[in-house]
């Protein structure tokens, strides 16, 4: 073929030379050739290909060999092999079907349209749903070997941790005792402040250790992964880039390699980048650097989390039982024991997936039933249908078609329809899978790269087959089952069989019984997140914004030259008054902030402290109250440093004797204010100010002067953990702080404020973070609002089709019963009679759709139990209103033709035959 | 013979159409030319299925031409009316003139 000339699509070809028999073929090939280029080059390709595919589609092949035979009559046509007379017949049957269909569902428009509306929503959210379980759950990581990865936590039962992290000697012993696993690697968060020409940049990172990346099997995308020499005490620093880093902060420019960054005041140096999916161990991570086994590495720092490659043979059990033991025997023999600490080996992806694990099911389980009441609506709108063609297809047999060519026939119609649905399924996927994207909530492992493939189209595909084959069979079996002769002497009116109605009913409740099932999960997800956010979190977030900045660098104090030859009380001497120092400079630092950022208008009040209400930070230290027995183990409580102005800029309500003042500086007695749920634990029953609260191992002692009401902490739904707060300025440890800014609604731009006012200050420190109180809290409960939102959309869309449904179902009975209902009247039946008599049918169809929902509703409603907040799995409320609300939409819904019905003028209706 | 070989309204416009086309009448023209001039859309199967049954009947018939690159190698087939197709076409129009003939372009019987 010349280049200039359009190519011809082959497929529509074969297909023609598979079906015509040899005394056409080669004439009609050619005509179609010739006709195919002269309009594509007349009209283009697009209207080009479909007059070829019309050609093809129309062609009669039975018919033109019957011709060719007339042509010749004393000759026979050439013969046809029989697979290819088999091929001809079943393509004829095909195409007579197809066009059969496509006619007849032209013919009924505005149903087949809602058909296929119903039929894509419901593809399209199964679709867009199993989009996301597919890539969340069912597809492994992107890592080679996934099956091999498994992780390895630090277990304290005592104080509830499941997945805590070890300590870097323990890390070491592990790895080079383990045999169950091949390697083992670890990993820790860092952050580290980038000073660069355009300003301070805070960098989310963490470090590794250099056997990490081949562990995983990813090589960097440029450049080179840490090597065994990057992991030593004292090594030069280096970094690895994200992608993310790589393009936003330096362009992409390949030249980044080998380019120093100054990372913490430490010239680094840049060695790779990596893939830009990867996102170890989070997606947020913006930089990895080595492990370098120098800095506070004592076996009592637990800040590692630690991952293995299984060796071969071994599971997730023998290395769980190999490393358990081999743990307690390392920290038995260990100085500083790691007493009462286990071991938990988890695989890696189950890990991953833990939270968002039982919502996908759910959510999974979801969409499942409401694909089932989009099929049951359809079964029955095609059963409507099918009844209301009895005469065509009574004549259509009277004429010969037999049973199997109508059932054919009718199946067809519906997989035309399933395949339509299908097709803008996967549309309103795409659409639906963006909205969930865009809304979801973080923590959700990889859902940022999820996108519409294959498999899912795959799955589309055959969803809406399922539905067409489902749907499709009811009525067809109905149709092909009608009596010709029975038929075609009816005329019209109340010939429906037993059958079909109960059909129809039963398809009804059915719905109606998903639906409500549904609606109860969705509703008791509303509940609970109504119970959510109506919790009182103890302060006053309105108002509040909060930033994250470090403390200015404050050089460490050199130790005096002959450290090593003193003893460790006189050199705590020498550094105590130094170190002191160092601390009084940041306090200073913090307080002259404060003042700055106060004389701004619209400012009411400024605080900082180490913690606040969500802000994630926080400490935890073993306490007793004074005169508990030493020998009791001391329990764990949460702790923060807070300014004198904290309580009063957070609106924490004093409840008992007095907050912290300018008096408890450095040096003053140490005092500490409680919150009252670590005063009921302590000293149950009193107001402990003036007692003695005793802090760490050391039982150091404080005063308490105060006691604050509760707060939540971490999230909204836990109860407010015990917690003791202590001047800022009598600890002063933290280097990372958060400023607290109350404002009134008058305030302007106070991000702004506090950005220039730390610039102005100390243009090397790095502002994070800046946020209000309320989207703190806000960001806690986006997975509840996420499943509410999901479930609740899902059980609205089941309950409006089963309500449609049912609609469609009275709305066919009455007007099938038309005539019944003008003789009825005839009779002397009141309308009020016509309409209850309509009414109770649907009543029927709703109670027991209802009682079966219900049963539903309690055998399923515990998988959501560990979603549910302040609601049980069977709140009768709950289950109360959602009942009422079903029964009401769907009474209002027969309601409509009801009145209909009792409109019925009697004399009109019998003429009406 | 005539009278038996009453033409239908598609049969009579397919052999128009192999009139008008002259030495060049086979399927890819016969197609065109009842588009452009008949406003009708065909299938080649519906085309070949009437000119097969016209050729039974003696009043076309048909040969193989040459193959040519442009149809992709494959031979076109020729047709052309034989005198008792050209015979029988004419009288079709005869009768059609006669039936018209009373009649005025409203319909009405002048």
């Amino acid at each position: 073929m010349t280049g200039r000339e359009p190519r011809t699509p082959r497929l529509p070809l074969a297909i023609l030379r598979g079906l015509a028999a040899a005394d056409h073929r080669d004439a009609i090939e050619g005509d179609l050739v010739e006709g195919y280029r002269r309009r594509a080059e007349a009209a283009g390709r697009r209207p080009a290909r479909r007059w070829l595919w019309s050609q093809v589609f129309a062609l009669d092949s039975l018919r033109l060999r019957a011709s060719a035979r007339a042509r010749r009559p004393f000759r026979t046509g050439t013969p046809m092999s029989r697979s290819r007379d088999r091929l001809a017949h079943r393509f004829d049957a095909f195409r007579r079907n197809l066009s059969w269909a496509i006619r007849s569902l032209r013919r009924r428009a505005a149903a087949s349209a809602i058909i296929v509306a119903t039929l894509a929503i419901a593809v399209g959210a199964t679709t867009a749903i199993f989009t996301v379980v597919d890539r969340v759950l069912l597809r492994s990581l992107p890592y080679a070997e996934p099956d091999e990865l498994a992780m390895v936590f630090r277990t304290v039962p005592r104080f509830g941790f499941d997945r805590s992290t070890a300590s870097y000697p323990d890390f070491a012993d592990w790895r080079e005792q383990t045999t169950t696993f091949a390697d083992l690697a670890a990993y820790g968060y860092v952050t580290r402040t980038r000073q660069a020409d355009d300003g301070a940049r805070r960098w989310v990172g963490y470090r590794f250790t250099a056997n990490l990346l081949p562990l995983l099997g990813v090589p960097p995308a440029i450049g080179r992964g840490f090597s065994a020499d990057d992991d030593r005490a004292g090594a030069p620093p280096v970094v690895l880039l994200s992608h993310r880093l790589f393009t936003e902060r330096f362009g992409a420019d390949p030249a980044v390699l080998d380019r120093t960054v100054t990372l913490d005041g430490q010239p680094t140096r840049v060695i790779g980048v990596m893939p830009e999916w990867y996102a170890f161990p989070g997606r947020s991570v913006e930089f990895w650097e080595p492990l370098r086994a120098d800095a506070g590495l004592e076996r009592s720092f637990n800040f590692l989390t630690v991952i293995g490659r299984l060796a071969p043979g071994e599971t997730v059990e023998t290395a769980q039982a190999e490393l358990a033991s081999l743990a307690a025997r390392i920290d038995s023999s260990a100085e500083d024991a790691n007493e009462g600490y286990g071991i938990f080996v988890e695989d890696r992806h189950v890990f991953e997936v833990r939270n968002a694990r039982t919502a996908l099911w759910v959510f999974m389980g979801a969409v499942g039933l409401l694909l089932v009441v989009a099929c049951a609506n359809i079964a029955n709108l095609q059963l409507s249908r099918t009844l209301g063609r009895r005469q065509e297809i009574g004549v259509r047999s009277a004429l010969g078609a037999g049973q199997g060519r109508l059932a054919t026939q009718l199946l067809t119609e519906s997989l035309v329809l399933a395949a339509a649905g299908g097709a803008l399924g996967v549309a309103v996927a795409a659409g639906l899978l963006d909205v969930l994207i865009a809304l979801a909530p973080p923590g959700i492992p990889r859902i940022a790269d999820i996108g519409l493939d294959l498999r899912v189209l795959g799955f589309a595909a055959g969803a809406s087959i399922a539905a067409g084959i489902a749907f499709g069979v009811a009525p067809a079996l109905w149709g092909a089952r009608q009596d010709a002769a029975g038929l075609v002497r009816e005329s019209g009116g109340s010939g429906r069989s037993r059958w079909a109605i109960r059909l129809q009913r039963g398809f009804a409740a059915g719905q109606i019984a998903i639906a409500i099932t549904l609606s109860i999960g969705a509703g008791l997800l509303l509940h609970s997140f109504r119970e959510l956010t109506s919790v009182d979190p103890g302060f006053d977030p309105s108002g509040v914004l909060a930033a994250r900045l470090p403390a200015p660098q404050v050089p460490d104090p050199e130790p005096p030259p002959n450290a090593d030859q003193l003893s460790e009380e006189d050199l705590m001497a020498i550094m105590m008054p130094r170190l002191e120092a160092a601390a009084a400079g940041r306090i200073a630092f913090f307080e002259a902030l404060v003042d700055r950022i106060s004389a701004v208008a619209g400012v009411e009040s400024v605080a900082y402290a180490y913690d606040m209400p969500f802000g994630e930070a926080g400490f935890s230290r073993y306490a007793a109250p004074e005169g508990s027995d030493p020998a009791e183990e001391m329990p764990v409580v949460a702790g923060n440093l807070v300014s004198p102005a904290y309580f009063e800029a957070m609106r924490v309500p004093l409840r008992a004797g007095r907050s912290f003042d300018e008096g408890d500086a450095s040096g003053a007695p140490d005092v500490a204010v409680v919150n009252e749920a670590l005063a009921e634990r302590f000293w149950p029953g009193q107001t402990p100010v003036g007692e003695r609260l005793l802090i760490g191992e050391g039982r150091t002692p404080l005063e308490v002067v105060g006691v604050v009401a509760n707060s939540r902490q971490r999230s909204l739904e836990d109860p407010e953990p015990a917690i003791y707060y202590r001047p800022i300025a009598q600890a002063s440890w933290p280097d990372e702080f958060f400023l607290v800014v109350r404002v009134t609604a008058a305030a302007g731009d106070v991000a702004a404020v506090i950005r220039r006012e730390v610039a102005a200050m100390d243009p090397s420190l790095p502002v994070t973070g800046i946020a209000t109180a309320a989207s703190m809290i806000d960001a806690t409960i986006a997975a509840p609002r996420f499943r509410t939102l999901v479930l609740t959309t899902f059980g609205g869309i089941a309950l409006f089709v089963a309500v449609l449904g049912v609609y469609g179902v009275i709305s066919y009975t009455v007007s099938d019963r038309t005539r019944e209902m003008g003789i009825r009247m005839a009779l002397g039946a009141a309308k009020a009679n016509i309409l209850g008599l309509v009414l109770r049918n649907g009543a029927v169809m709703a109670v027991a759709g209802i009682v079966i929902g219900l049963a539903g509703a309690l055998a399923l409603t515990r998988f959501i139990e560990s979603m549910l907040f302040g609601v049980g799995a069977r709140d009768a409320l709950t289950f109360g209103i959602t009942v009422a609300v079903a029964l009401g939409v769907t009474l209002l819904a027969c309601l409509i033709p009801a009145r209909r019905a009792a409109r019925v003028d009697p004399v009109e209706s019998l003429r009406h035959e | 013979m005539g009278h038996a070989d009453t033409l239908g309204t598609f049969q009579q416009l397919a052999m128009l159409a192999v009139l008008r086309a002259g030495a060049d009448a086979h399927g890819a023209r016969l197609l065109d030319e009842l588009e452009t001039h008949a406003g009708r859309r065909v299938t080649v199967s519906t085309i070949y299925v009437t000119l097969d049954r016209l050729e039974g009947k003696g009043l076309v018939r048909s040969w193989k031409g040459s193959s040519t690159p442009v149809r992709g190698g494959k031979a076109r087939r020729f047709y052309e009316l034989t005198p008792r197709g050209l015979e029988a076409l004419r009288d079709s129009r005869e009768v059609m003139e006669r039936m018209w003939d009373g009649v005025d372009a409203a319909g009405r019987a002048s």
